[in-house]
């Protein structure tokens, strides 16, 4: 269904003396059709820029892009919209992911509208079925999104997006900033909506149980990079990578490990493992020679010299 | 404070619709023809002729009244081409960023620095004298700074989730633009245009009074050049003076006092309990 190869994406910064940040370093993976892939990481490792690099909401600075047999980055302007509304993207923050001077009822048919070839009582009637199927009340439709919550319109958001009868969404933290029993109630839609239409996604979260509960693969992010990616019990239960091992851990607190050390200024060093300073294992060689996948089980990669 | 911008806002529209329909209205409310001669020259206010006559023996309170139209027009024409350059400037440059922003922000740098006065006077002078050529030279020459400030604006706009997420079903540039980043700073578009009308008729009267007006209509600052010309300062002759001067004043008040009202609906702490 998609596939990313080699994607970066680098934010540079100063005229003369150019720095990069890698916000999204070589990462490389797949997603079936009907699959969910989980992507876990702590904040700032470059999840969201993931996210928004595979729509091409923000250009990335290489790599290949794959939907459906198209690569999206070699594609004309034109084409990319025409196939945009198939792959759809749910932000983090449900508040400004709809134009705050739009009523509700107007955000979700906009998409019907933008596709064409509809009137307008198949929209209302559109909009009502799919307000009901968010869990919307019909009295919502003309209200505007700051007089609603965030779990609300967080629905909108996702009423709208189905709107689209997309193959493909990304849901970037969709529930992280809701409270938890909105939370459960939107991971169960999805779950709900992932049975009957056969969605494909990829599901961002630095909240590992909800990831546990949504995800067929996990891959775990660490500083713009998958350090390990695989089946979700493989990742819960053999978890090899010592960077997933301290994701994990706190579950157990008896083993629990902790990350002592420092990070210096990650952009500082481009040689060696991207975790080998925070790494309780690493040895010398680790500092000198990037690691590279390896597969140590049946669909199970690990970014680490020292597996083996 | 709350209480006393709105105060301010209602005084400010009344005093400006005041203003407008006596514009409009301006050969109904005329006692006299304003070009006619129809007394003696310099009459002190009396009956016949309220605020007195200027020194050909035309009626004052008549050139007044028709000279609002001129200001008014020039004041609100400006301000709307002003306003127009200056927002789809300053939306293009926010939105696309990149090459396109660094050219168009070196472009509004570059015509900032320019003295917007002095060069209207001088291209003023060069073109042909009349209200289309002053409100032409008013928005070619003061766009950029409401172009820099709608940019910032739609700088911060154009990263939000939603205008992504519009991206994402597929919609086009200029859909964008004209649906949900216009609408979006139109408050913002609304209160400089506002306060580039009170440029206008200002900057309108100034050139008026420097001789640089439309010669084939009436407007105060001409009536001030005259009464300075033709001897009014210097024998104190107030009625010619006094009022196309104290006409000015209220009326830029009045639209500054909208403009500050306005300023303030925008607020972006005050703007949930207005919309």
């Amino acid at each position: 269904m998609i596939e990313v190869e080699n994607l970066k994406k680098y934010f540079s910064s100063g005229m003369l003396r150019k720095r990069y940040v890698k916000a999204v370093d070589d990462v490389s993976f797949h997603i079936e059709k009907g699959e969910t892939l989980g992507l876990v990481g702590e904040s700032g490792c470059g999840k969201t820029t993931i996210g928004k690099a595979i729509l091409k909401l923000i250009k990335p600075t290489s790599g290949r892009v794959i939907f459906d047999g198209v690569d999206l980055l070699k594609l004309k302007k034109k084409k990319l919209r025409r196939l945009r509304p198939r792959m759809q993207m749910i932000f983090q923050d449900p508040d400004s992911s709809l134009d705050p001077r739009m009523k509700i009822g107007d955000s979700i048919a906009e998409p019907l509208k933008l596709q064409g070839d509809i009137n307008k009582g198949e929209i209302k009637g559109k909009i009502l079925e799919l307000v009901e199927t968010v869990g919307l009340n019909p009295e919502h439709v003309n209200r505007y999104p700051y007089q609603l919550s965030g779990g609300q319109n967080q629905r909108v958001v996702l009423a709208r997006i189905l709107a689209l009868n997309p193959d493909f969404i990304i849901a970037d933290e969709p529930t992280s900033s809701l409270d938890v029993s909105v939370q459960a109630q939107i991971l169960n839609m999805m779950n709900d909506l992932k049975r009957e239409i056969h969605l494909t996604l990829l599901f961002i979260s630095h909240d590992l149980e909800v990831v546990r509960c949504m995800s067929d693969r996990i891959a775990v992010m660490y500083q713009g990079k998958i350090v390990e990616i695989g089946k979700t019990e493989d990742i819960f239960d053999y978890a090899k990578h010592p960077y997933t091992n301290t994701l994990i851990s706190p579950t157990s607190i008896g083993d629990r490990v902790i990350l002592d050390r420092d990070m210096k200024n990650a952009s500082d060093y481009t040689l060696g493992c991207v975790f080998y300073q925070r790494c309780p294992f690493a040895v010398e060689r680790c500092s000198k020679k990037e690691p590279e996948m390896i597969e140590i089980g049946k669909k199970h990669y690990v970014l680490c010299d020292r597996v083996t | 404070m709350y209480k006393y911008r709105k105060i301010g806002l209602v005084i400010g529209i009344s005093v400006l619709a005041a203003f407008v329909l006596i514009a409009i209205f301006s050969p109904v409310l005329a006692p006299y023809d304003p070009y006619k001669i129809t007394g003696a020259p310099l009459e002190k206010p009396n009956r016949n002729h309220l605020l007195g006559t200027n020194n050909m023996g035309q009626d004052i309170f008549s050139r007044l009244v028709c000279g609002t139209r001129a200001t008014l027009i020039v004041g609100f024409g400006g301000a709307l081409l002003m306003v127009l350059i200056g927002t789809c400037v300053g939306i293009i440059s926010g939105y696309y960023g990149g090459k396109i922003d660094e050219l168009l922000t070196r472009a509004v740098d570059v015509v900032m620095a320019l003295p917007m006065f002095p060069l209207l006077i001088m291209l003023a002078m060069f073109l042909k004298p009349s209200i289309l050529t002053l409100i032409f030279l008013m928005g070619i020459l003061g766009w950029t700074g409401c172009a820099r400030i709608i940019r910032s604006q739609v700088l911060l706009f154009s990263e939000s989730n939603f205008i992504s997420g519009v991206k994402a079903i597929g919609a086009s540039d200029i859909y964008i633009m004209v649906k949900h980043v216009f609408p979006n700073i139109l408050p913002l578009v609304l209160v400089k245009f506002v306060f580039a009308t009170q440029d206008c008729m200002l900057m309108e009267v100034g050139l008026g009074f420097l001789g640089l007006g439309d010669p084939f209509m009436i407007d105060w600052g001409q009536m001030i050049n005259r009464a300075y010309i033709k001897g009014g300062f210097a024998l104190g002759l107030w009625w010619w003076l006094l009022p196309p001067g104290v006409s000015i004043a209220f009326l830029s008040l009045a639209v500054a006092s909208v403009g500050h009202s306005f300023e303030n609906e925008i607020n972006p702490r005050l703007r949930r309990m207005i919309l």
